[in-house]
């Protein structure tokens, strides 16, 4: 059984020792550990920010609601049991968090990162893959967004995220078909969005490329 | 040219895999074969993959490491609050116990000290000074802040709070409907008005300075905060004092300060720092001036641009027209002003007397309805009085009070009932709160006692 020593880095070769060394921090945290608690933020924090902008968009309040789901998963550590990876333990409870303070806040923005001139500008007249990527990806999540809390988020919780249909009925207290159609509406009009978007209509073209 | 990608073989096919629909595997291989010769299908396919594999990692913003270990350490410091406050009152299940809560106050001290030793061994020089303003806060001594009062809606960066809460620099205090009255350090007492918002600028060894975004705050400060400062910035311009009490409004068309105590020092960009005394008032818009609190008598302005080195001499100014502060509040204000005063002395009885004569002589005034629920809280903690506190709590139930506050209300109902032994009444109410305010913190307290009821029930 590991112990959480704050000496020491977890250092893990098998699925079940992290297991078990996630579960001894987490321990360690709900025991009011400071070191143990500094150190699972400071190991999650990333993490729950790059969630929290995924599922929320890169609105003025993201950070704001990656703090509050920080904050959650601290107070819910030890409620940890080890039975599946700490990182689908806190995701969860990161994803519930966010869904939770976007439909609480009625002035929620999920914001556009770039106007579509701006992207243009770098998108075509940068030949950097990694750059065209972002741009590519960027684009991509303002057209999720564009769809709203009810077919955006199911789509990016199973595209950016990769749960499926039943996690996310779970995560957004969904009926399982109802989050089932949403998602198959919402790719379709994904499908549509990108048909109609100048910025992949000119990828497609390869203008300037 | 704009092309468009009007091919919908293999979106119909992508609409079935999305929703985790099983696919014949001929159709599997049909969709592979369309892939591989039409462009704009296979691109599409492309990007959505390449959004699969990077969108957590692309979307977010960067963040400087600053900003990041300051982040962190505020969600520690809330999270710790939290839990404290929490148990200090008692009434909220959580996995951490009082006696580790405590460890944990304390051991955060002792770690914030290792942290700030690794900076220094990291050579981390250059921004340790930075980085002090962030770990201040946790030191041992007397610059710390905390939530002395909250009731009604108040928020930190929209998350509610609760009594004894700590605070901590860079914390944007919301209250919507209701007040909060802060101590910041042992000598400042902030007391913020319904609909308001205020930012804890700083917070240390210097002093303490609040930014006010809108809304009032009326601050209290000891005269012996010397050589400490305090600053209340606004959009209009900053309000420094030393030693007295004060109010700062800032209202749609102004931003005005009244000074009840001592003297004030107003700075406004582009003029000279003039002072302002006490039962004076002045609206920072650099054109209106010195105006009389209290009294209403025909006059001149006297004090434009005076300089702070001028303090001593206000006092001894004639009053002027009140045109733009209001005067003398009414008794009902007063009273209430009188019972906070004593409740932050921590003068229980005195503070409840003052509340039962502003409800005996003022029962249809806003200030006695709101103060029946102050009265309540006060008789249930502080006096041990449960059965008074109850009749408290009903009355301003009955009288249709606030909306905000039915809630600390019935919260105050369900504990006075429990501090009764009243079980199935105090089910009842906690059933109540739960009902009607179901995203409220009081309704998450309400159903961690109702399971801990039934769980002891069950035995």
């Amino acid at each position: 059984m590991a112990v959480w020593n704050h000496e020491k880095i977890i250092c893990v070769e098998t699925e079940k020792e992290q297991l078990e060394a996630e579960f001894a921090l987490t321990q360690a945290c709900a025991c009011g550990d400071d070191e143990a608690m500094r150190r699972l933020a400071a190991m999650l924090f990333d993490r729950v920010r790059a969630l929290t902008y995924t599922v929320a968009g890169s609105g003025p309040d993201s950070d704001d609601y990656a703090q509050i789901a920080l904050i959650e998963i601290l107070r819910a550590a030890g409620s940890f049991r080890g039975e599946s990876s700490l990182q689908r333990f806190t995701d969860r409870i990161t994803v519930r968090s966010v869904i939770r303070e976007i439909k609480r806040n009625k002035r929620h923005r999920w914001h556009l990162p770039l106007d579509v001139a701006d992207e243009e500008k770098i998108a075509f007249k940068s030949i950097e893959n990694e750059i065209h990527q972002r741009q590519i990806v960027i684009k991509l999540s303002n057209i999720i967004q564009n769809l709203g809390y009810k077919f955006g988020v199911p789509l990016q919780l199973k595209l950016a995220l990769g749960y499926s249909v039943q996690e996310i009925a779970e995560l957004t207290d969904t009926p399982y078909n109802t989050i089932r159609e949403r998602l198959r509406i919402g790719r379709k009009r994904l499908h549509r969005a990108i048909a109609e978007d100048p910025f992949f209509s000119r990828t497609h073209a390869g203008e300037d490329m | 040219m704009m092309t468009r990608h009007d091919c919908k073989i293999a979106s119909r096919i992508w609409e079935d895999t999305i929703a985790e629909k099983r696919l014949p595997e001929a159709l599997e291989s049909f969709v592979a074969d369309h892939l591989e010769h039409c462009t704009p299908c296979r691109t599409e396919d492309e990007w959505i993959s390449l959004y699969q594999t990077k969108a957590p990692e692309l979307l977010v913003p960067p963040l400087d490491e600053l900003k990041r270990r300051r982040r962190i350490e505020d969600a520690l410091a809330r999270a710790a609050a939290e839990t404290s406050a929490a148990v200090g009152t008692g009434k909220t299940k959580s996995p951490f116990s009082a006696k580790r809560v405590l460890f944990g106050a304390v051991a955060a001290v002792v770690v914030m000290g290792l942290v700030l030793g690794v900076l220094i061994e990291d050579g981390a020089a250059p921004e340790l000074a930075r980085n002090e303003e962030i770990f201040q806060v946790t030191k041992a001594g007397p610059y710390h802040g905390e939530f002395l009062e909250v009731s009604g809606d108040v928020t930190v960066r929209r998350v509610p709070v609760s009594q004894g809460a700590a605070l901590i620099p860079g914390s944007r205090i919301s209250v919507a409907d209701g007040r909060a009255v802060l101590g910041l350090t042992t000598k400042i007492h902030l007391n913020i008005e319904s609909n308001s918002e205020i930012e804890v600028s700083e917070l240390g060894a210097k002093g303490a300075e609040i930014t006010l975004n809108f809304g009032g705050v009326r601050a209290r400060v000891d005269p012996t905060l010397k050589p400490l400062s305090f600053t209340v910035s606004t959009r209009a311009g900053r309000v420094t004092v030393s030693g007295t009490e004060f109010v700062v409004r800032d209202e749609k068309d102004r931003v005005w300060v009244g000074v009840f105590e001592g003297s004030v020092r107003v700075t406004e960009p582009g003029r000279r720092p003039r002072a302002v005394s006490a039962g004076f008032g002045t609206v920072l818009d650099g054109t209106e001036i010195l105006t009389a609190l209290d009294e209403a008598e025909a006059g001149e302005v006297s004090h434009e641009e005076a300089s702070h080195e001028e303090v001593s001499h206000l006092d001894a100014k004639t009053p002027v027209s009140n045109r733009t502060i209001p005067s003398e509040p009414p008794a009902p204000e007063n009273l209430l002003r009188r019972a906070h005063a004593l409740r932050l002395e921590g003068n229980w009885r005195g503070a409840a007397k003052i509340y039962q004569r502003l409800c005996r002589e003022y029962p249809n005034s806003n200030e006695a309805v709101t103060s029946l629920v102050s009265l309540g809280q006060i008789q249930l903690r502080n006096l041990s009085k449960p059965k008074a506190a109850l009749s408290s709590f009903d009355r301003y139930l009955k009288k249709g009070g606030q909306k905000d506050l039915a809630r600390e209300a019935l919260d105050g109902k369900a504990q006075a009932y429990r501090a009764m032994g009243k079980r199935t009444q105090e089910i009842s109410v906690l059933e109540q709160v739960i009902a009607q305010f179901p995203s409220s913190v009081q309704a998450r307290r309400a159903k961690e006692r109702l399971q801990t009821l039934n769980a002891d029930n069950a035995l």
